[in-house]
């Protein structure tokens, strides 16, 4: 049988489940904003009974509130230090068109000839690319972000990916069918930062996709994939304004 | 209906990056790259999430907000806080909806705690009418894993937490309106909610 929640466990399980009045609620988020117990408790919590908020059906709002929220959001992102940029297609269109058409090099070769055919030349460079990583549809793994004014990218981990004995080994899949050029062994607890040299960065705008293989511990021993490719993700630019 | 034959997920192998199992959409996947492409900056695919979700989290905040306040300000206010904390969002932790819907209701909850009297609830909250708003007629099979393994531990409480806990969360009732609604005193329902979390916390982490 299940013990009794302590009175702290009690508070974070109540928090979440959302019976406290007004001062009990600003109580407790001041608390979790200073004690990490606490803060993970209501994390569990939330993660427990977050779900039950799909029982809820849906109903469309009586106005459409997108241009007023569109309108209000700020101009950059916080922490965002580019200049500001011209529009550009949005990823979004991108991506429907990008997603699942990356499967080997060669098949994100012919897709890059497409893509070029029916995307207009941009007016300005792009100097920003995200790519997500993923081992199959909605299963990401990492995020690899370009920042081509800044000279590096950062590939992030998301999620148990942790292997023994084995390392993870990220690569640039050229969209001219040349061969993967390896950018390093990756960490599976904490962003690995890799530099972007000049010779990158005119390569990365025109390559095809990143791909995540699993090599010996070290990297692969040839400088080309060796063990299995299992997350990949097509590059595309990201547009801050939307249009 | 509380348990019919639910579908299995459809399972991708982490190895598997054949034409099959990448063609395969599903609803949740696009959410999950949309915020993390909103986390870039990109307004585009933030219009495309707020289309997506938006009718979700209105019914959301419309059930916890009370009567005089405007549930669309609170939307306005929910996706502010999207775009603020998407680059927060991680993808291991919990479904997209499961993210947002725990930002609206925080939002709802707040706007409906800052009047300082509760407003008198209606009457038509009866206890027999509670099943209806937790577990019947939903479409089981519709819903992700993590809310089917909610929904299997849920239905193993007694009745009366059950509920306690479903006025809770998804009508936004503090200790004192669930007392009232239910006719029951507070102390009863405090206890049962205890007891009723502490049993689902057993039932999930099992």
């Amino acid at each position: 049988m299940n013990g009794e929640l302590d009175d702290m466990e009690t508070l974070a399980a109540e928090y979440v489940l959302g019976t406290l009045d007004h001062a009990q609620r600003k109580a407790a988020e001041s608390r979790l904003a200073s004690d990490r117990a606490f803060a993970r408790l209501v994390e569990e919590w939330t993660q427990r009974l977050a779900p039950l908020s799909q029982i809820v059906e849906p109903v469309e709002p009586p106005h459409d509130n997108w241009p007023a929220i569109h309108a209000a959001l700020p101009l950059e992102r916080r922490s965002a230090t580019e200049p500001s940029r011209t529009a550009s297609p949005s990823i979004w269109a991108r991506l429907a068109f990008w997603r699942w058409s990356t499967a080997l090099a060669a098949t994100a070769a012919a897709a890059l000839a497409v893509y070029l055919a029916v995307i207009p030349p941009q007016v300005v460079p792009e100097t920003r690319f995200i790519a997500v990583l993923e081992a199959g549809p909605g299963m990401p793994a990492w995020l690899v972000s370009v920042d081509i004014a800044r000279q590096q990218m950062t590939v992030r981990p998301y999620g148990e990916l942790a292997v023994a004995d084995r390392s993870y080994e990220l690569w640039l899949i050229p969209g001219d069918a040349a061969q993967p050029r390896s950018l390093g062994v990756l960490s599976t607890q904490t962003d690995r930062i890799v530099p972007v040299s000049a010779d990158l960065s005119t390569v990365v705008p025109s390559a095809a996709a990143f791909a995540v293989s699993l090599e010996p511990a070290g990297g692969s021993p040839t400088g080309l994939p060796t063990g299995p490719v299992l997350y990949q993700g097509s590059i595309l630019p990201v547009a801050p304004r939307g249009s | 209906m509380l348990a019919p034959d639910l579908p299995e997920p459809v399972g991708v192998s982490t190895r598997a990056l054949s034409g099959a199992t990448l063609t395969q959409e599903r609803a949740e996947d696009s959410l999950e790259v949309l915020i993390l492409a909103v986390a870039e900056g990109d307004r585009e695919a933030f219009h495309s999430l707020y289309l997506r979700s938006s009718a979700q989290l209105y019914g959301i905040i419309l059930r916890i907000v009370r009567p005089g306040d405007r549930a669309e300000d609170v939307l306005q206010e929910v996706y502010l806080r999207i775009w603020n904390h998407a680059p927060d969002y991680r993808p291991g932790k919990g479904s997209p909806m499961a993210w947002m819907g725990t930002i609206a209701r925080n939002r709802a909850l707040d706007w409906a705690r800052r009047r300082p009297d509760p407003l008198p609830l209606e009457n038509e909250t009866q206890s027999e009418a509670l099943d209806d708003l937790g577990l019947a007629g939903i479409d089981w099979a519709s819903k992700n894993e993590d809310y089917r393994a909610l929904k299997d531990c849920l239905i193993k409480l007694p009745k009366e937490q059950r509920n306690c806990i479903l006025l809770a969360f998804v009508q936004g009732y503090t200790h004192e309106e669930i007392s009232a609604s239910l006719a029951t005193p507070l102390g009863t329902i405090k206890s049962w909610i205890r007891r009723g979390l502490s049993q689902l916390k057993g039932c999930l982490d099992q």
